[in-house]
Order: structure tokens, then C-alpha cells, then sequence
């Protein structure tokens, strides 16, 4: 009883081929450990998922309706969806307001929701990681909750809850949209009057805890102007001047310039594991970083996403080299940088310097600091593996690595925080 | 310990969801679409990221089950809501141990089996082995009908608690068998396919390989004696009896270093090793590059390869290790083999393969192997499932494997309250809306997006073991017991269009009045009004009558146009009318019995 087969069938097996791994890679450099230091100066307490301020408002409600719940998380996650569904059917109603007022799933409700009248009974189809989980740490290090298990309201979280209810009449169940007053924009006095004194951008009050205070006031006095109307502005004004040194300035000033640097090196290291292919494309590769070092022209403009997406390595040197001579520009010869920001000069220094050897070995010389640099990031390992490791010992038999097609430049905090005074200010 | 080499070779690589995504591409179109996964441990995130989102594409959704086993889930009870059944199979000895993808697109279909679980290792951590079969049309010889046969077998099989739901969506699946088909063990040896629920492999080893002299037997096992996995190794008895059985020295590819101290039994001794003490490239830079790129790093792959004295081979490989229950004996676990006739070239470059990959040891350590038993599953519920009432509200049914007279349900692990259930021929009933509600019961169904839920019953020692709640798996089922006619009909023409089924478990059916009901109030109404009621009965039957009508045409069409072969066809047509037969009465079926031998007729013409 042989068995006779079919030519579909092969004769031997495969191995299986494991899937790529986690990290998305969207700081193979491991540059965003500065810039969060940074912000870290300039906005304690705020993270990059917290820029709507009335989720703050609205998770405290949340949080004491959940009280007697036996899974509190995803009581709450239900009125968040309960809530993402209303200003759904604002936006619809209005294009305007689908501007004006973005909100967590928005993305997801529309696509797969969007002719349900009622939020589904599970949560997790909209969005799968709660608001809750996002903005916990912020309400907890603003006075609103107290870390421990079930993250209990404060006073003032209560207080911040019960204004809320005030401006919100009327929600009884998650299974149905929230009021049109619960709206993300639609903040009250009384909240606004809280929020903004727990965020110090009250001029007046006690506001944050000290230490904290003191540098947030000075970072709002100094941002304002440009956080009410345009929050991506701030950073190209310190670009450009030089002022009176002061704690907040020179944040400021470090964190344009490691804007620059870091979408520069990430700009670099991307092209170069997007075209090395062989050792042949490498030798190419470096052969185009000179010629983009020692070209002239005016560097393209333009975000890392659209440089990965064309796939157009001229212009990703281009970009990379135009920001790494402007972050040179910007570094000033007195300044008392960090080991992070004083590295990533003596890179650029290496790779920009007229004297340091030719241009072909600074381009190599280049490469090898960031893939050494690659290498000693333990939080990108796998992104390491998955696709700087295959060209180290090159072996162009393993295939060609698939860069993600969306690879988006650091989401400031400051962007965040401008967005928060939006809310509160407008 | 280290798996050394990945290049591309004869067998190469491959990534799972890579080989679905196309089949579902080119194949996907087709209806009704239909899949089945077999695996013993089952880990829901990495399923619902690797398959699941290939299988739930916008308009090429399937119609997914799940089994596992028990006693591998109640040790690592790992949940995912998503919309797919996931049904636990509870063996009277041994394990569920087989590794099966099976897809259905119409006609086409496409077959998966390996060594690897729906886990996490089971996708690539570990060193795995898998090969893909694939149907276009009507094959009798091909493996997807063999594995058809099996998922037969495993329906009919007594040794398997399996909840009726589960089992009716295999007999869907396998369903339109054709007759010399059903003789399973005939098919599945005809396309290479082994599995040891009827006979155990090593006989069915034997007989394919028949007369022939073996020269070497190459096996390729994990070993377990650390006791660190609840899964036989293998044994030093089955080294032994192989060798014995085929008369030829055995050379075992494995992934540890220590190995039990064997009987003197000399050629039995493992001569190959995953040791990296031997290894070139473990010294220098390579070997900081063999930790960084994603070469798995223990061995999972079951494979048996007798070379002939003419250099040709047979490979076996699936999910059996080296082990008495898995490989010898009858009715312990249930295990799955492929097997393949490699010419002289390939199964040298199968041992060049395997030779790269694994090291010569040059000295074993004795070990005193503590084999870990493995976990068997507790409890006696075999599952639960969701009806829809006559009232339109929901029932949660119970099946047990045994006669009791209750069982006590909760729906945490620890504390929460808990429910007992009064149960009669191994069946029990929960239809307090309330206490479902409390079971949390309310997160399942198709709007929610999530079609199972555990539960978990309580012992007699205050354990508490899970079990899954499912909604039935084929959408038409779910009204099967308490539906109209044309209700039913059109869950049919769902399904054979492929379409999504967008109604919750307990919601209304707008428009649709119960036959009872009406009879009730017709009852009620004063005799004055008796011509009027009855007009009004004739009116409401003839309306059914009508949307019967539309539907069985829709869905006699649909198989006409659908089906290639005229001999699927018909296959489908008569399992219609199998099914019209035990569902409608009186004039329904008439009629629909009566268009059907028509349909028939145009498909024999066709």
C-alpha cells in the first residue's frame, strides 16, 4: 500500500519559520530615551497618550462609577467606548468636529462599527488597551488617583468626577452612546478650573507638587504663545534664536536640536538596512552617503515615513545629512551636553568633519558607530534581529527585509502638552 | 544547546501564515469556507494573530473550530475572545495530540500538518516541522480528503468527549464525503496519512514500508526527561523496539545533552546532538550572530526517516514523539503522520539538512529519565453551548461526560458566586436570564464579537477546572431546533453564500412569528371571528409557504453555480435533502423535496 501523490504535494517537509518579532522599530537608535529625558525636565508627569484633557476628567467619573464592579478595567473601558461612540456620531454629523476632536478608536469605530447604533458588549473589539491604562500614571502623579491596587479616587479626583456629573446629566448604561454633552471639547468651567491648576498652567494656585511648578509655569510662560495655536512650532523658534540661558530654554534648545539628530541617524540607518542587500548594494550604499555628504544642494524636506515609503534613498541621505549639519549648527561649543547628546556630536563630527579622512571611510566609519550603537540597545533587540542582524555577517541568501511602511519621526510630548492647553485654554 | 545553519534548502522555511494567506487569496472566494484546527496546547493571542486574521478577512470570513486539549488547556487556560469555537477534547486515556490545519474554500481545501502546536513555540520558537497539501477540485487521492476522513473518524470516535455542536460541525465538514471515502482508513492510506485512532502507526508504518530492508532508521524526537512538559519524551523502550522491529541500527537527532542511561541495547545510543561543545561556529563573532538572528532553539520536530538499502527513503513526520503511547500503542493518544516516498535525492538532502543542523556528540552523560505524566483534563462537563429558546431568549446547555445528577458552575476561578445545576441523561440546562447574565454569558455572541467563554465547574474538592461555552459553531445550527422553515432555509443560503452572520444570540427575529404562539391566540379569538382567523391562518401559511419558496431556490442555484463537478453536486444536493427531511413537514417538504430531485436532474445534465 504505497502511497501515490499528486504533484500538489511535496515530498519534504518545511521548518517553520518563526514570525517577525514585536518591536515595530520605530527607534532602532534608542534616541527616544534622550528625548524623554528632556521632557522629562520640561513636562513631568505628561506622557505622549495624554493630550486630551478631559479624558482626566471623564476617567475619574468612570472611575467611581466602577467602584463596586467586580472587574473595574473594563467597566471603565466600557464607558470609554461608550463615549467613543458619541463623538462618533458627532463627527458624522459634523466634519468640523471630527477635526477638532479626535479621540481614542476613532479609527476602528468608523471602520468596523460605524452603523451601529450601540457599542458592542465587549470593549476590547473597539480598542484593545483602555484610555484607563494610558492615563492612570499622569492622573496618579497629578493627585487625581492614588497608585495601589484599583487605584483609588483622592478628593480631588472625586471633586474633578463630580464636576463632570454636573456637566454630564443622565448616562446610566455603557451599552448606549454617552450624551452629547460628554464630549471631549465640550470641557466645563469647573473641570477646566481644576485641570488646569493640577497641570500648572493656572498662573495663579498651588497647583503642582514642588519642584515641579516652578519649571512647568516657566515652560508654559515660555510656550504659550505658540501652544495656543500651533503646538509643533515651538521647537524651529529655539532653532533660531539664541536666548538668555535659562533651565527651560536650554531644554528647548536640546530638544530641537535632538529632534534633528535623531530623525537624522533613524533617516541613515533605516536607508541602510532598506537597501543593503549584499555586499555590493552596501559599497553602493556608502558610495551615495559621500555624495550626499559632500553635496551642496538643498536637502529635501519631509517626514521619515514618506522617505520609507518611496523608498528614495537619495533623498532619505539627503534629509539625514541636511539634519545632522543643521544639529552640528545648532550645537553650541559651551554647552554641558549629556553623554547621549555629546555621542551624537561626536558622530556628527566624524561623519562632517572636512579633516577626518575621506569621505568614503567617514561614510563606513558612520555606519559602523550606528550599527554599534544598534547593537547596544537592548530595548530594540529583536528589531536588531530582525533586520540590521541579517546584514552584520552578510548573507544576502536570507532575503530581503521588509521595512515598516509607516516609521514616524518621535511624538513629542511638548505636541502632547499643546494639545492639553488647546483644550483647556481655547 | 544550540540548532545550528538556517539556509534554504530542499525542505527551506516557511512562515504559517504566509502559506494560508495565499491559499485564502486565490481559493477564498469560494463557499462555504470552513476551518478546523486540531493542537494540543492552544495559546489564543498567537492563534488570533497567525491564522485568525488570516481566516477573518473582509468577505472571506470562515467558520472556525478549535480543538484542544483538555488537559493541556486546564493546565495553561489561555482565553482570547475572538469569533472563532474553541472545543476541548477530553481522551478516556492519552492525549489529543495531533497538529492539523484544515481549510475548506468550496471545493478547494488545504491541509496543514506538523509537529507544531498553536502556541508561540509551536510557530517558529521552536524547531518545527510542517507540510502543506492542497486540493483544487475533486481529488479522491489527495491528502485533504484523507484528512476529511480523519476529522470522520474523530466524529465517530467514542473514545473522544466532544460536545454536540462540535460534532455537528464536523459532520458539516465532512458531510459531503463521497461513499468510497468513508472508508477511512483506506483514504487516508492511499494519500499518505496516518493516525492512530483505529490502529496504532508503527503497524501502519510497517505496512508501507512493507518488505523492503531498512538499512538505518533516522528519528528526530524531542526529549522530556527534565519532566519540565506535561508530554511523553521518548522512551527508551520504543528506541528499543523500533530497532528490533525493522532491524536496523537507530541514530536519534534530539536536543539535550544528557540522555538516559539505555539498556544495552548498543545502537540504540544517541549519536547525534544539538551540543554546541563541537560546534566551529559557536567560537568568534558567529556565535554572537547565531544569538541574535531567529533560529529556534529546541528541537519540537517529529520525523522518522527508514533509508533503504537502495539510498531511497520513507519520512514519517507529524506530531508522534518517540514514545510508547505515541507511536505503538493503541488507543492512548491521538497522533498524526504523514507519509512521503523521497527518492534518492531527496533523502540525502533531508540528512544533509538534518546533519547541519545537528552536532555529533562525541560523549553522552547517563541520566536517570523522570519522564513527567501528562495532565489528562478533570471534571465532567465536556462543554457548553448556546441555544436560542422558542421564547427567544437564551439557554445555556451542558453536556457532561457521565450520568449526575448536578454539577456546580462559577464563573471565576477563585471566589465568585457559584450555580448548580440540575442535570438529566448527561445534559443540564441553565435558562435563569439572570444567573447567565451573572455568568457573564452576555459578552458572547456575534455582536460582541467573541463566540467562546470559559466557565469553570467546581469538584467535590472545592477545584475549580474550565470548560468552554461556545456558540454553535455552523450559524445554522443555532436555530436548528427551534426555527421555521424558511428561518432555517435561509441560514443555509447564509452559509453557502459566505456570508457573516450579523444576528445576536438574543435578539429577536423582527417580523417572524412563532407557529405555536399564533395557534395559541387563534384559540383565544371569539367564535364570530372564526372565518376571519382562519382566512388569516391561510394567508400565514401561505406566506411561509412563499418565503420557502424563494429561499430553497436561492440555495439550490447557489449549490449549482457554486460546485465545479456535477458529482459534488449531486453529493451536496443529497445531503440537502437529507438534512429537508429531517427538518420540514408536511407541505414544506413536499415541495422543497420536489425541487430538489429538479436541481438534480440540472446538475446530472450539467
Amino acid at each position: 500500500m504505497r502511497p501515490k501523490r499528486s504533484d500538489s504535494v511535496m515530498n519534504l517537509p518545511y521548518w517553520v519559520e518563526r514570525p517577525p518579532g514585536g518591536s515595530r522599530g520605530l527607534d532602532p537608535l534608542g534616541l527616544q530615551a534622550r528625548a524623554d529625558s528632556i521632557a522629562d525636565r520640561l513636562l513631568p508627569n505628561i506622557s505622549v497618550l495624554t493630550w486630551r484633557a478631559r479624558y482626566f476628567s471623564f476617567l475619574c467619573w468612570a472611575r467611581l462609577r466602577a467602584q463596586h464592579e467586580t472587574n473595574r478595567e473594563r467597566a471603565i473601558h466600557r464607558w470609554e467606548v461608550s463615549l467613543a461612540f458619541r463623538e462618533d456620531k458627532l463627527n458624522r454629523n459634523s466634519k468640523e468636529h471630527g477635526n477638532d476632536c479626535p479621540f481614542v478608536g476613532s479609527l476602528n469605530i468608523t471602520q468596523r462599527f460605524g452603523e451601529n447604533e450601540n457599542p458592542p458588549l465587549a470593549p476590547e473589539q473597539v480598542y484593545r488597551t483602555s484610555v484607563w491604562q494610558a492615563y492612570r500614571a499622569s492622573l496618579a502623579a497629578l493627585g487625581f488617583v492614588t497608585r495601589g491596587k484599583g487605584w483609588p479616587l483622592t478628593i480631588k479626583g472625586k471633586k474633578l468626577a463630580q464636576a463632570w456629573a454636573r456637566s454630564v446629566p443622565g448616562p446610566k448604561s455603557p451599552e448606549r452612546p454617552l450624551p452629547s454633552s460628554a464630549c471631549l471639547s465640550e470641557i466645563s468651567d469647573q473641570e477646566r478650573v481644576i485641570l488646569k491648576e493640577r497641570l500648572g498652567i493656572a498662573l495663579l494656585g498651588s497647583g503642582l507638587p514642588k519642584g515641579n511648578r516652578g519649571k512647568r509655569l516657566a515652560f508654559y510662560r515660555e510656550c504659550r504663545p505658540s501652544l495656543d495655536s500651533n503646538p509643533h512650532g515651538i521647537l524651529p523658534r529655539y532653532e533660531q534664536r539664541k536666548r538668555r540661558p535659562t533651565p527651560v530654554k536650554t531644554a528647548l534648545h536640546d530638544a530641537a536640536v535632538w529632534e534633528r539628530v535623531s530623525l537624522g541617524l533613524n533617516a541613515i540607518l533605516l536607508a541602510y538596512a532598506h537597501n543593503a542587500t549584499s555586499i555590493g548594494a552596501i559599497k553602493e550604499f556608502e558610495t551615495a552617503l559621500t555624495a550626499a555628504i559632500r553635496s551642496r544642494e538643498p536637502a529635501a524636506k519631509g517626514p521619515l515615513q514618506e522617505i520609507l515609503v518611496s523608498g528614495d534613498l537619495e533623498t532619505a541621505l539627503r534629509l539625514a545629512v541636511a539634519q545632522l549639519r543643521r544639529a552640528r549648527q545648532l550645537l553650541l561649543p559651551e554647552q554641558n551636553l549629556s553623554d547621549d547628546l555629546g555621542w551624537a556630536r561626536n558622530t556628527i563630527l566624524a561623519v562632517l568633519s572636512p579633516t577626518n579622512g575621506s569621505a568614503p571611510s567617514r561614510a563606513s566609519t558612520l555606519m559602523k558607530i550606528l550599527l554599534e550603537r544598534h547593537r547596544n540597545v537592548k530595548a530594540d533587540a529583536s528589531w536588531f534581529k530582525d533586520r540590521v542582524g541579517w546584514y552584520l555577517t552578510l548573507r544576502p541568501e536570507e532575503g530581503r527585509p521588509k521595512i515598516p511602511k509607516t516609521a514616524q519621526p518621535h511624538a513629542y510630548r511638548i505636541a502632547a502638552f499643546g494639545r492639553l492647553v488647546y483644550d483647556l485654554c481655547k | 544547546m544550540q540548532i545550528t545553519g538556517k539556509t534554504r534548502g530542499a525542505a527551506g522555511w516557511i512562515r504559517v501564515r504566509d502559506e494560508l494567506k495565499r491559499f485564502v487569496s486565490v481559493s477564498g472566494t469560494n463557499c462555504p469556507r470552513r476551518a478546523i484546527i486540531c493542537t494540543y496546547d492552544f495559546d489564543g493571542d498567537i492563534f488570533a494573530r497567525e491564522v485568525l486574521s488570516v481566516l477573518q478577512r473582509r468577505g472571506r470570513e470562515f467558520h472556525v473550530l478549535v480543538l484542544a486539549d483538555r488537559g493541556a488547556f486546564q493546565a495553561r487556560p489561555r482565553p482570547s475572545g475572538a469569533r472563532y469555537n474553541l472545543s476541548l477534547v477530553k481522551m478516556d486515556r492519552g492525549i489529543f495530540h495531533p497538529k492539523l490545519i484544515y481549510l475548506s474554500c468550496g471545493e478547494d481545501g488545504l491541509v496543514a500538518i506538523g509537529s507544531g502546536n498553536m502556541t508561540r513555540y509551536g510557530m517558529g520558537t521552536n524547531l518545527e516541522l510542517i507540510s502543506f497539501h492542497r486540493q483544487d477540485g475533486r481529488n479522491n487521492q489527495s491528502m485533504v480528503n484523507a484528512a476529511r476522513s480523519f476529522l470522520e473518524s474523530l466524529r465517530q470516535s467514542r473514545r473522544i468527549d466532544l460536545d454536540s455542536s462540535s460534532r455537528q460541525f464536523l459532520q458539516q465538514v465532512t458531510g459531503t464525503l463521497h461513499k468510497a471515502e468513508r472508508n477511512q482508513n483506506a483514504c487516508m492510506h492511499r494519500a499518505g496519512l496516518l493516525s492512530s485512532l483505529k490502529e496504532p502507526l508503527i503497524n501502519q508504518m510497517q505496512r508501507c514500508i512493507g518488505k523492503q530492508t531498512v538499512a538505518k532508521i533516522r528519528a528526530v524526537s524531542p526529549f522530556y526527561a527534565g519532566g519540565h512538559i506535561s508530554e511523553y519524551g521518548f522512551e527508551v523502550k520504543a528506541i528499543e523496539r523500533l530497532g528490533k522491529l525493522f532491524g536496523a541500527e537507530v541514530q536519534l537527532y534530539t536536543d539535550v545533552e544528557e540522555l538516559p542511561k539505555l539498556l544495552p541495547v548498543p545502537h540504540v545510543l544517541g549519536e547525534h546532538s544539538l551540543s554546541s561543545s563541537n560546534d566551529p561556529d559557536n567560537t568568534g563573532p558567529h556565535s554572537e550572530y547565531e544569538q541574535m538572528t531567529r533560529l529556534p532553539t529546541r528541537l519540537h520536530a517529529k520525523a522518522y526517516m527508514f533509508e533503504m538499502s537502495d539510498g531511497s527513503a520513507h519520512l514519517f513526520h507529524g506530531s508522534a514523539n518517540l514514545t510508547l503511547p505515541g507511536l505503538f500503542s493503541l488507543r492512548t493518544n491521538v497522533e498524526l503522520l504523514v507519509h512521503t516516498e523521497l527518492s534518492r535525492n531527496e533523502a540525502q538532502t533531508f540528512v544533509a539538512e538534518l546533519n547541519e543542523r545537528f552536532q555529533r556528540k562525541a560523549k553522552v552523560t547517563h541520566l536517570v529519565p523522570q519522564p513527567s505524566r501528562p495532565f489528562y483534563g478533570r471534571g465532567n462537563v465536556v462543554g457548553g453551548t448556546l441555544h436560542m429558546q422558542r421564547s427567544r431568549t437564551v439557554a445555556l446547555k451542558l453536556e457532561l461526560n457521565e450520568n449526575r445528577r448536578q454539577v456546580t458552575i462559577a464563573q471565576q476561578q477563585n471566589g465568585g458566586p457559584v450555580h448548580k445545576v440540575f442535570t438529566k441523561q448527561r445534559c443540564g440546562w441553565v435558562r435563569n436570564p439572570k444567573i447567565l447574565c451573572r455568568l457573564k454569558l452576555d459578552a458572547i455572541g456575534a455582536e460582541a464579537g467573541s463566540w467562546t467563554a470559559v466557565l469553570w465547574e467546581v469538584l467535590s474538592g472545592g477545584r475549580r477546572v474550565p470548560f468552554t461555552v461556545n456558540l454553535p459553531v455552523s450559524w445554522p445550527a443555532r436555530l436548528l431546533e427551534e426555527a421555521t422553515g424558511a428561518d432555517w432555509l435561509e441560514q443555509l443560503v447564509s452559509e453557502e453564500r459566505g456570508v457573516w452572520p450579523t444576528r445576536n444570540v438574543g435578539q429577536d427575529t423582527a417580523g417572524e412569528e412563532e407557529p405555536e404562539e399564533e395557534e395559541e391566540q387563534l384559540d383565544c379569538l371569539p367564535e364570530g371571528e372564526d372565518k376571519e382567523s382562519l382566512e388569516l391562518a391561510a394567508v400565514c401559511h401561505q406566506g411561509e409557504l412563499d418565503r420557502v419558496a424563494v429561499r430553497s431556490s436561492v440555495l439550490l442555484r447557489q449549490i449549482l453555480h457554486s460546485r465545479k463537478s456535477s458529482e459534488n453536486c449531486l453529493d451536496s444536493l443529497a445531503e440537502l435533502r437529507r438534512s429537508v427531511r429531517k427538518r420540514l413537514n408536511g407541505v414544506q417538504r413536499g415541495s422543497v423535496l420536489g425541487w430538489i430531485s429538479e436541481a438534480e436532474e440540472r446538475a446530472r445534465k450539467k
